[in-house]
């Protein structure tokens, strides 16, 4: 089926990206992680958010990291001092266990063994336009004051802070 | 049709990887992208969410023909997800802003490395800086600004 092995890839890059040695290697996994997750959201009949996050995350975010490891001079190679101690790692692990088991448990009670149904159609341009510009308009422009906002201060604070 | 566990442990794995990234790295950025993992299976939920008819785990239960009502028409579950995935882009935007900064005062990314919290800490030293800059020029730290007379030398030392 073509959600479990998208799944699967996904989270298996995901477990790559956040136990790599390279840091580079790190972010391309994260790549894969994104790619995949566009196709289980096409799988999931959410044919504009897959775009959405092919063209943002992929396109931008990828970069944006990929920028700041070069402007921080990542080291190339494999380095050992990536990761935290072992016993912090260890605790690291036990928490993601448990957030995972948490999750997993309550959701999967919730669900139980119910299917749904896939309608290409809602997730199509046109509903999600209407959809976006009608009852969202409001969070939706309140959303590019926030990029508007974010913009402006990545770029007081990576100037440096000192033209005040 | 599909199942709705596959899409929900999907969402409960990338929280779990996204925690232990968050938790375990000591490079900023890496940090970073186990934070992008938990915002990914928030996505994962939100679009699972949206496939469900109106009326959500209520609807689908319904014994009866209620499960054919409309599609919601508001697609929160999908609007939501694209509004998460711009609220993402500009948290990583100013975040990596934050990280370069850091980089510039003490010429690393490693986490662990910081232990103060600002100027402003009693221990604080100004480490890269030739001429001392004892703390209390409120905030200004070695970078850019020629009137601050310590300029030349500290970003040479700052950018090798």
């Amino acid at each position: 089926m073509v959600f479990t092995a998208l799944a699967v890839l996904a989270v298996a890059a995901g477990a790559a990206a956040v136990t790599s040695r390279q840091v580079v290697h790190a972010a391309l996994w994260l790549v894969v992680m994104l790619g995949s997750l566009a196709g289980v959201y096409l799988v999931l009949g959410a044919e504009v958010v897959a775009l959405v996050q092919l063209l943002v995350y992929v396109g931008a975010v990828v970069v944006l990291v990929l920028f700041a490891l070069m402007l921080t001079r990542a080291p190339i190679g494999r380095r050992d001092d990536l990761d935290a101690g072992r016993g912090q790692r260890v605790a690291a692990a036990v928490a993601g266990l448990a957030v995972t088991g948490l999750v997993a448990g309550t959701l999967l009670v919730a669900v139980g063994g119910t299917t749904v149904e896939i309608d290409d159609g809602r997730g199509s341009a046109r509903a999600l336009g209407e959809a976006v510009f009608g009852g969202w308009l409001l969070p939706f422009e309140l959303l590019s004051v926030l990029l508007l906002a974010a913009l402006v201060a990545a770029l007081a604070v990576a100037r440096g802070g000192d033209g005040r | 049709m599909i199942h709705l566990f596959g899409p929900v442990l999907l969402a409960a794995a990338l929280a779990g990887l996204g925690v232990y990234g968050l938790l375990a790295r000591r490079n900023a950025v890496l940090v970073l992208i186990g934070a992008e993992l938990l915002l990914n299976a928030v996505n994962v939920l939100l679009v699972t969410v949206a496939a469900m008819p109106r009326g959500g785990l209520l609807a689908l239960t319904a014994p009866t023909g209620a499960r054919q009502g409309a599609a919601d028409p508001l697609l929160g579950g999908q609007v939501l997800t694209i509004f998460v995935i711009t609220i993402a882009a500009a948290e990583i935007g100013l975040a990596l802003a934050v990280v370069l900064l850091l980089f510039r005062h003490r010429a690393t990314p490693d986490l662990t490395e910081v232990r103060e919290l600002g100027e402003a800490s009693p221990t604080y030293t100004e480490e890269f800086g030739a001429v001392g800059v004892p703390g209390g020029t409120g905030g200004s730290g070695p970078v850019d600004g020629p009137d601050t007379g310590a300029s030349p030398s500290t970003r040479e030392e700052v950018h090798p």
